[in-house]
């Protein structure tokens, strides 16, 4: 516990943090307040109404039933079989929506986040690289393994301390860009279901806006979690603040890249490569399901198991390395 | 020169090197195998002599789904030519329109009219094929990833001699602070150009092993966002221009990157502002009211934003294209920065 605390406050004892969050909050402000100005003259004030989603997704269900049928009736009963009736009950379980509700326009800012993603990403390279390259390079392990407590209790303090600074950096970025956001466009309605905004039309998840948020938050800190740890494990293994850090930059610059221009071709490469929940709008935007063992498993769960193994490797292998750690002078 | 060789090999030994060269390796290939379509490639070329001959009546264009047209954009301009001839001659319309409306003295009208000039001829009303040449556009000039990591390695430049307490044993060598910095930025320009220019060459030569020559006449305007483009080049000269001015343009912006380093004290510091500083030029840099005139740097670390509309500035009254402009503008903001990097780092002391 005193270990903990300590960890916690070498982390945000520096004043690079402070400078961090200042410079990341302003630049979410900037940007929400040149998407508002910018976007202003054409979404005066435009609303979205559930009607032509629906419309759209009865049609779909007839759809999908017909082909289930047509499939039924040939005896093709393997995965994609199974695979349409998957979707098919889940797209049938979306409840009506109120068609007299709206949202408004501006529920597209709150959701691309791609920026804010970014950000936070840079935010966990500036606070965790030094977590153990710093005390290599000051000579402090030497300290660290001579004193009473053990190895184990040093690594599962260092572990705990990355995992509680990446949740509260994830929750700060995140609350100024809703913060900022409410305040520029109001609360408006967020009741609605997610499926009024045409990038997640075709989505079998019966999500309302506001869940939608959450989830998209709760998946984005699963990899953000899964990404802290990275950066900790390479920092693990050198002396040097710089090569943790540009590795964490490296990781995310091909994140973004991977997601911009790798469509076709590496796609299953790219969906198992933990990238897609960092961005988590290409999760949940369709329906898509994987073949394991016969049965179709849903992409999002798939991805945060995924997820979570990497995160779980990345602890054993923090503490195999740590625990084989010698001083050399 | 001693302290010139040292400050190379300081930079070139760097683990970070060796990761970022790896990494791009990996990143050429896997690009180059991505974009190649062997299949289609034969076919497309076919197409488009057809296309030429027979004015355009050629029925297998519809067998194409809309994502495989849209992942076919980089090779050939066929999908989109129609809306290309479409949106030159609304853009010719509209000007013409506002040249009847304009008093012939103001400043609008003489820019209209230049813009006119420049664009007459640009029309591109043939089909072309050119895999190599748009894929490799794609790749280096349109979204420069790696232009990013290249400004993260110099990030640390000064702040890395801070952090190890170098400076204290280089303030007290024979050599002075001035010579000092000179070798640092010579070492920082001679490294960007030397990674640069490898990694540029290396993925055109591999590009241009896998997918041929094939292409390199096609005008400019074929390209799907460049349309507009008011110059006239082939797509091999618009690639040398822009590889160029990409190489210029990241010289002069290291200028920046490292006055930061030389005033933060830990390299982590100074390679977050690094990132995001240059994360808003290359990526999203608003362009909106005052900030257009901030944004001078995103043009040189994305050249498609210099070629792609016709624009001027107002000097004096008489417009003036931002080509001609905006390198002024960069060099003035370098040079200061290389100015006041001297200033700060000659005002630094040791402390202990």
């Amino acid at each position: 516990m005193n270990l903990l605390k300590f960890e916690l406050y070498k982390i945000y004892s520096r004043k690079t943090i402070l400078l961090g969050i200042t410079l990341i909050s302003l630049v979410i402000i900037v940007f929400s307040c040149v998407n508002y100005y910018s976007t202003k003259k054409v979404m005066n004030n435009d609303v979205l109404y559930p009607g032509s989603w629906w419309s759209d997704h009865s049609m779909y269900l007839n759809k999908l039933s017909s082909e289930i049928a047509d499939m039924k009736s040939k005896g093709e009963i393997g995965f994609e079989y199974k695979n349409k009736v998957l979707e098919y009950k889940m797209q049938k379980a979306i409840k009506p929506p109120d068609l007299q509700s709206s949202a408004h326009l501006h529920s597209y800012f709150l959701f691309d986040n791609s920026v804010v993603y970014f950000m936070l990403g840079i935010f966990l390279i500036l606070g965790l690289p030094p977590m153990f390259s710093d005390e290599y390079s000051t000579g402090v392990d030497a300290l660290i393994l001579s004193s009473k407590l053990g190895k184990g209790t040093t690594v599962a303090a260092k572990i705990l301390a990355t995992v509680i600074f990446t949740v509260i950096a994830a929750c700060i970025v995140f609350i100024v860009h809703i913060i900022v956001n409410l305040l520029i466009y109001g609360t408006g309605n967020l009741s609605v279901p997610f499926q009024v905004m045409s990038t997640y039309g075709s989505s079998p998840y019966s999500f309302s806006l506001f869940g939608y948020l959450v989830i998209q938050f709760l998946t984005n800190l699963s990899a953000d979690i899964m990404f802290g740890l990275m950066i900790v494990t390479v920092s693990a293994f050198y002396r040097n603040v710089m090569i943790p850090a540009f590795v964490g930059a490296c990781a995310v610059c091909i994140t973004c890249y991977f997601k911009v221009v790798f469509p076709l071709f590496f796609q299953v490469i790219t969906d198992m490569f933990k990238i897609n929940s960092f961005f988590p709008d290409d999760l949940y935007s369709n329906f898509k399901a994987y073949n394991i063992l016969g049965k179709p498993v849903l992409y999002p769960q798939i991805s945060f198991v995924l997820t979570m193994i990497y995160a779980i490797s990345f602890i054993f292998i923090i503490k195999y390395f740590y625990k084989r750690h010698t001083v050399l002078n | 020169m001693s302290l010139l060789k040292f400050e190379l090999y300081k930079m070139f030994f760097r683990k970070i090197t060796l990761i970022f060269i790896v990494l791009s390796l990996v990143f050429i290939f896997l690009k180059v195998v991505q974009d190649w379509n062997e299949d289609k490639m034969p076919q497309l070329h076919n197409l488009v002599q057809e296309y030429n001959l027979t004015n355009g009546n050629v029925n297998e264009l519809k067998k194409f789904s809309a994502t495989e047209k849209s992942n076919l954009y980089a090779a050939t301009n066929l999908f989109y030519l129609q809306d290309t001839i479409g949106e030159q001659l609304y853009q010719n319309e509209g000007l013409k329109n506002d040249l009847t409306q304009e008093s012939n003295t103001s400043y609008q009208y003489k820019a209209n009219l230049m813009e006119q000039k420049m664009l007459k001829g640009l029309l591109v009303k043939k089909a072309y094929y050119f895999n190599t040449w748009g894929s490799l556009i794609n790749n280096i000039l349109d979204f420069p990833m790696a232009v990013l990591l290249i400004l993260i390695m110099v990030s640390g430049v000064f702040s890395v001699e801070y952090a190890s307490r170098m400076d204290a044993l280089i303030l007290s060598s024979k050599q002075g602070k001035r010579q000092f910095i000179r070798a640092k930025i010579v070492a920082n320009i001679i490294f960007i150009s030397i990674v640069f220019l490898s990694i540029v060459s290396l993925t055109t030569l591999v590009q241009i092993f896998i997918s041929g020559f094939d292409g390199w006449n096609s005008p400019i305007q074929s390209l799907l966002y460049y349309q507009g483009c008011p110059f006239h080049l082939n797509i091999l000269q618009y690639y040398l221009l822009g590889v160029g001015i990409l190489l210029m343009g990241l010289i002069l912006f290291s200028m920046l990157v490292l006055l930061v380093s030389t005033i933060t004290k830990r390299p982590l510091t100074s390679f977050f502002i690094t990132i995001i500083i240059s994360f808003l030029s290359i990526v999203s840099m608003p362009r909106y009211g005052f900030l257009k005139e901030i944004g001078v740097y995103c043009d040189f670390l994305r050249p498609l934003n210099l070629f792609r509309n016709f624009s001027s500035y107002n000097i004096f009254g008489t417009p003036v294209l931002n080509i001609i402009v905006e390198p002024i503008i960069v060099i003035v903001i370098s040079i200061a920065a290389v100015y006041l990097m001297s200033r700060t780092f000659r005002n630094h002391q040791v402390v202990n």
